[in-house]
């Protein structure tokens, strides 16, 4: 009896040494049913970011007015001539006389990094931003440069005032009530963001539309419709020194 | 002879009871065995279940990133971005004409604004107030402090000048 006790009681010892080693602990259960609920956070966490993602690019390709106010409003390049131009309809619209005008290089605004470390994923994703400054001279009344600030906060494109003065106007070949203001333009355009794709997408985790509220409308820009391409007659000049006659 | 038979049963019912207690023994021994076994089994293929199930979410969300049109996703990251720059872009000429309008509301008769400037970086208006009396300044400097718009109100200098008059240099800052 006691052979058999012995012998079954080996039995089960040997099956609780071996199970030992086949079936973890407690604490590995509790961990591998830790690392499972991660891996679930996980997949959830990038269904909704890649359901963000999609839904933006699809609203994006559906309506284009956001994409062509986007790159209006921050174009990748500074488009000196396009800025020069509408300053010119602003001034004309307005009646303010632009009679002096002068621009600074470019400058850097912000710039974002490559960076890897999770740490650093939000906020890093950012837009290389630059600016370059136009400082005009204007003469015009009261009004007409309420008009030109109106006209100017209309503009599609990014444009900061950094600095205004109004003065009276000293000058006598103008109008007695005409005002002269100093004025300094800040027009920033941007370069795409260099931040990795994982960064990228960390940042679509909470983005959709109904945080995006458009500014402007198509009919609140100005000039009206925005701004068109300037025309002007092709074909050169046998003397380019000199304008015909 | 009937004792002797007598004896012989005896014994062998004494046989009989000493095999119960190891019958059950063994029974609960076996019992034991297989309930371990059933106990440790059932552990194996939980936690086998589990570990399938993480290595599958994991094969999963793999395979999800992989299809990810990454070229797409940036496009829209700097369409996003621009938006966002525009929503965020604040007033800046409205602030100008916000401030004009404001000036409008508190400049007093006798007084006149000579000289507005206003920068960025500072957020308040540098002001020349001119008037031909110090009543005229000083009723200026009143209305600009009993106005609830602005939230600073600075007299910098004041002088008079023959061909001016008096000439105060005043800083304010617009309240939020």
């Amino acid at each position: 009896m006691l052979r058999i006790a012995l012998f079954i009681l080996s039995i089960i010892g040997v099956f609780f040494v071996v199970f030992q080693w086949f079936i973890p602990s407690y604490e590995d259960m509790g961990k591998n049913k830790e690392d499972l609920k991660q891996a679930q956070e996980m997949l959830t966490d990038l269904e909704e970011k890649m359901t963000n993602v999609d839904n933006l690019a699809q609203a994006f390709k559906e309506d284009s007015t956001n994409v062509t106010l986007a790159y209006n409003y921050l174009p990748e390049e500074g488009k000196e001539d396009r800025v020069l131009n509408a300053l010119s309809l602003v001034g004309q619209n307005s009646g303010v006389f632009i009679n002096d005008v002068a621009s600074s290089g470019e400058t850097v605004k912000s710039t974002s990094q490559r960076v890897t470390s999770s740490e650093e994923t939000i906020g890093k994703n950012a837009l290389r931003q630059k600016y370059f400054e136009v400082s005009i001279q204007n003469v015009g009344s009261y009004e007409s440069f309420k008009q030109f600030f109106r006209n100017i906060a209309s503009l599609e494109r990014d444009v900061q005032i950094v600095e205004t003065t109004i003065n009276q106007n000293e000058d006598e070949q103008f109008d007695a009530d005409a005002l002269v203001s100093d004025i300094v333009l800040r027009f920033s355009y941007a370069n795409n963001s260099l931040a990795t794709p994982e960064v990228i997408l960390e940042d679509f985790k909470k983005r959709s539309m109904d945080d995006l509220t458009v500014v402007k409308q198509g009919d609140e820009v100005f000039p009206i419709g925005g701004l068109k391409d300037l025309e002007f007659e092709k074909g050169g000049r046998e003397n380019p020194f000199f304008a015909p006659s | 002879m009937g004792d002797s038979i007598n004896l012989y049963q005896e014994s062998a019912s004494k046989k009989k009871k000493r095999k119960d207690p190891f019958d059950k023994a063994l029974f609960g021994m076996l019992f034991l065995l297989v309930l371990v076994c059933a106990g440790y089994g059932g552990l194996f293929t939980y936690n086998q279940s589990i570990k399938n199930e993480t290595t599958n979410v994991k094969d999963e969300t793999q395979q999800m990133r992989a299809s990810l049109d990454e070229e797409m996703m940036i496009e829209t990251n700097d369409v996003y971005l621009r938006l966002e720059a525009m929503q965020n872009s604040g007033g800046r000429a409205e602030d100008i004409l916000k401030q004009l309008g404001v000036l409008e509301q508190v400049v007093v008769p006798d007084a006149v604004i000579e000289t507005y400037t206003f920068t960025t970086e500072e957020r308040g208006m540098q002001l020349t107030v001119v008037a031909d009396f110090l009543d005229g300044i000083s009723r200026q400097i009143t209305a600009f402090r009993d106005s609830e718009q602005f939230s600073s109100v600075e007299v910098i200098s004041l002088k008079l000048e023959e061909e001016r008059g008096l000439v105060a240099e005043v800083h304010v800052t617009l309240g939020s």
